[in-house]
């Protein structure tokens, strides 16, 4: 079993607690000191990339078909893929006699913070003829048509009371007139136990495995499953040389215990280079044994399974529990749906090498036909995801590198001509005042992205001067090689305290070494010249490569980190979502 | 007794690959915060963190003289000789108001240290944040520049009961490096 541990150093450390969500799928093939771990989470749903969401649909003011009665109205919920076809994601009972009717079946969706997901619903009338037949079975067609709605998915979620009402209206686009209704969607998160504990484990007298010095222990914990199995839910950081080791606190939520009582294995390995740790001893607790063993400050002995020359023997080594505590975790949903914003800004890269932008080999041409150079599918990508969680949908949008109509080379200038108000209206308002500032400004160089960090650090910081609830989401996009790695750094350490990531999207055929350096999640953490170092991570790049006509979709991968920043930063700084059911007063305000 | 304008809140919370005479140190490590000779404050001894010690603690408030630019955290290690300085870094006032923040903003800092020679020795995590009424003498108002009108528009909304969450200096530690020295507080 020990063979998942791919590599020393990663091996080492600590996996699934709640700090260290699953390493992401990169392209490079996800060196996975955790495979095991992540595998079991994402084929759970669990943790970070998917969160579990059903959707409740309520109607109300439905045509009326039948003559005699009232309609008796079915919802179907269907994913729109991105070719446009519908994928039916699941539908809801049948309710008699009803022009207002409040389903009880529910939809489950998995929800991705990285990808935009339309959904459409409809809405029939059953005829009376197929009412026995199971809802699963029922034709579509052979059902009368009350209307259809579409939404995407993000669009519930941000909503404080994660509750949107459509207007119904004929699928065709036409015959608009008639008033059909409108549906309401609710979503709530599946397993929304934001329950976790944390504790700290200690060992004391384990056996020594090892030959020439101590043993170097870890341990792993796996939660037993109804058929007798065990999945493993974590494992402990390994420490060296120790027969009495005490680990970092351990956090275990909800969704990797299952219940409090449930039976969890508890096992302590000797960490080997090779992969084959050799088991020193194990045992089964479930939480609540474990929070009785801390209550007592008593300890626990390890055993060691019988084999074919002994029994089962009861070792020395005990397992004790000394810290012991429950705790709330909130999801990014609960801050999205209680008025956290995430805050769109870019900035596009005007430097020379890009290429002349009336010519088609360059990564600025705009094409008459309508195809989208590197830099607008960027954009669209990445705006398309985010744009849903900002309220105003107002984005500021900066060019760097290019030299402007009054001859002077600016690494920060707004696009659309406004030095003053930098900002935009909306995904297509970027799209519009790229598309202007192409032809206006001359490309030029070096490439700096100091400027351009720093003025997105400064609105993220000035807006803590007026709440707490934003979050501030810099996309820069670039061809290549910065002048400046140190300039970068100064900038990026500064912001590392700041409600603020960084995405940088490659685009050409350049060698993005120096972005690799920045994205401090494969090396080492920035250091800027007056050694100050950057507190967490704020940046993720990735390079856009073109592969036949269809582009690989960089930007899930950019985009997959976000909402564990986002989490970092609220938590660390003990700031709560505001979970409450009171009415949503402020965004009617807004406008 | 208000002498001082200003004071610090400080939590350390842990310090990475600490090294002495060429070797990761074992154990016993402190913190020391100096704003000016008559200001000073220490952590207790870290036990069994090695040369990842976490501390979480949080000081006394530490006053800050109008005069003082930069504050002093040292790294000491209690050894059987004596006490030896393992690694110092220098954090100019600057830092903490840098970028327009507010001045009681919440700072995650992480610098360098370097020891007697001047040569990089690990790195120290803490947080810190300006207390008292007269820090405002010391930021950078917030108002001069032009404010976002998202932030405008939100500021409107808040008053009408938007979520707003109120940062309390707590014992959590950003997760650094690789897996070392992740401070989560416990017991708050």
């Amino acid at each position: 079993m020990g063979g998942c541990f791919s590599d020393v150093k990663g091996g080492q450390q600590a996996v699934g607690g709640i700090q260290q969500r699953p390493i992401p799928m990169s392209d490079e093939g996800a060196v996975g000191p955790n495979d095991a771990v992540d595998f079991f989470f994402r084929s759970q749903g669990l943790q970070g990339l998917f969160t579990q969401l059903e959707l409740s649909l309520s109607a109300a003011n439905l045509l009326d078909r039948d003559i005699f009665s009232k309609s008796d109205p079915i919802a179907i919920v269907c994913a729109k893929k991105r070719d446009g076809i519908l994928e039916e994601l699941g539908r809801t009972e049948v309710i008699m006699n009803t022009l207002d009717p409040v389903w009880i079946g529910k939809v489950p969706i998995a929800y991705q913070f990285e990808i935009v997901q339309p959904l459409v619903f409809r809405v029939y009338d059953v005829d009376s003829k197929y009412h026995n037949l199971p809802v699963k079975k029922l034709r579509l067609n052979e059902q009368e048509f009350l209307g259809e709605a579409s939404c995407v998915l993000s669009e519930i979620v941000t909503k404080q009371s994660r509750s949107l009402t459509l207007n119904l209206h004929h699928g065709n686009g036409h015959g608009g007139m008639k008033r059909l209704g409108t549906l309401t969607v609710h979503a709530e998160e599946i397993n929304a136990s934001r329950k976790a504990v944390e504790m700290i484990l200690r060992c004391s007298h384990l056996d020594n495995k090892d030959l020439f010095s101590k043993s170097d222990p870890f341990l792993r914990i796996s939660r037993i499953v109804e058929n007798g199995g065990a999945i493993p839910i974590c494992k402990t950081e390994v420490i060296n040389n120790d027969l009495n080791p005490t680990w970092k606190p351990l956090q275990l939520t909800m969704q990797q215990f299952g219940s409090k009582d449930n039976p969890l294995v508890i096992e302590c390995f000797d960490f080997n280079d090779s992969g084959n740790h050799e088991l020193i001893g194990k045992l089964q607790k479930s939480v609540a044994d474990l929070e009785i063993l801390y209550e007592e400050k008593t300890g626990v002995n390890f055993r060691f399974p019988p084999s074919r020359h002994s029994h089962e023997k009861i070792l020395k080594g005990q397992l004790f529990v000394d810290g012991f505590s429950e705790k709330t975790m909130y999801s990014f949903l609960d801050y999205i749906s209680s008025g956290f914003e995430l805050n769109f800004m870019v900035a596009v890269d005007f430097t020379a090498s890009n290429g002349n932008p009336w010519l088609p080999e360059s990564l600025h041409f705009i094409d008459p036909s309508g195809r989208l150079n590197a830099y607008q599918q960027a954009i669209l990508e990445v705006g398309d995801v985010i744009q849903f969680y900002d309220s105003d949908r107002r984005f500021p949008a900066w060019g760097f590198g290019g030299r402007l109509s009054d001859g002077a080379v600016s690494h920060c200038f707004s696009l659309n001509g406004n030095a003053r108000d930098c900002e935009v209206e909306g995904v297509a308002g970027i799209m519009s005042v790229y598309a202007n500032t192409i032809r206006t400004v001359t490309l030029a160089g070096p490439t700096l992205f100091g400027q351009v960090i720093n003025k997105a650090a400064q609105i993220a910081s000035q807006s803590l001067s007026y709440n707490q609830s934003k979050y501030f989401v810099l996309l820069i996009i670039t061809d290549g090689v910065l002048t400046d790695l140190q300039e970068t750094k100064d900038a990026l350490v500064r912001a590392s305290d700041l409600p603020l990531s960084i995405l940088i999207v490659g685009v050409g055929g350049a060698d993005f070494k120096q972005m690799e350096i920045l994205d401090a999640d494969k090396g080492e953490r920035l250091e800027s010249s007056t050694g100050r170092i950057a507190t967490r991570d704020i940046v993720q790049f990735v390079p856009m490569r073109e592969v036949h006509g269809g582009q690989i979709s960089a930007v899930q991968a950019l985009l997959e980190e976000l909402p564990e920043q986002f989490l970092k930063y609220m938590r660390c700084r003990d700031i709560k979502p505001r979970i409450a059911d009171e009415t949503h007063t402020s965004s009617s305000l807004l406008r | 007794m208000e002498k001082a304008t200003c004071s610090l809140e400080i939590t350390i919370l842990s310090a990475e690959s600490l090294r002495l005479d060429g070797r990761s140190v074992k154990k016993n490590t402190f913190v020391i915060v100096t704003s000016d000779s008559n200001n000073q404050r220490s952590t207790s001894m870290d036990k069994d963190g090695g040369s990842y010690p976490s501390w979480n603690e949080k000081l006394e408030p530490l006053p800050l003289p109008n005069s003082v630019n930069l504050i002093t955290v040292e790294v000491q290690c209690k050894k059987s000789s004596g006490f030896r300085t393992v690694g110092t870094c220098k954090i100019p006032v600057s830092d903490l108001m840098a970028d327009y923040t507010p001045a009681h903003y919440l700072h995650f800092l992480s610098y360098r240290l370097r020891d007697r020679n001047g040569e990089r020795n690990g790195i120290i995590n803490f947080s810190i944040r300006m207390v008292g009424s007269q820090c405002f003498g010391w930021s950078v108002p917030p108002q001069p520049l032009r404010i976002p009108a998202a932030a405008k528009q939100k500021n409107a909304a808040s008053g009408s009961g938007t979520a707003l969450g109120v940062p309390v200096p707590v014992p959590y530690g950003y997760e650094h490096g690789h897996g070392h020295g992740h401070g989560y507080g416990y017991g708050v």
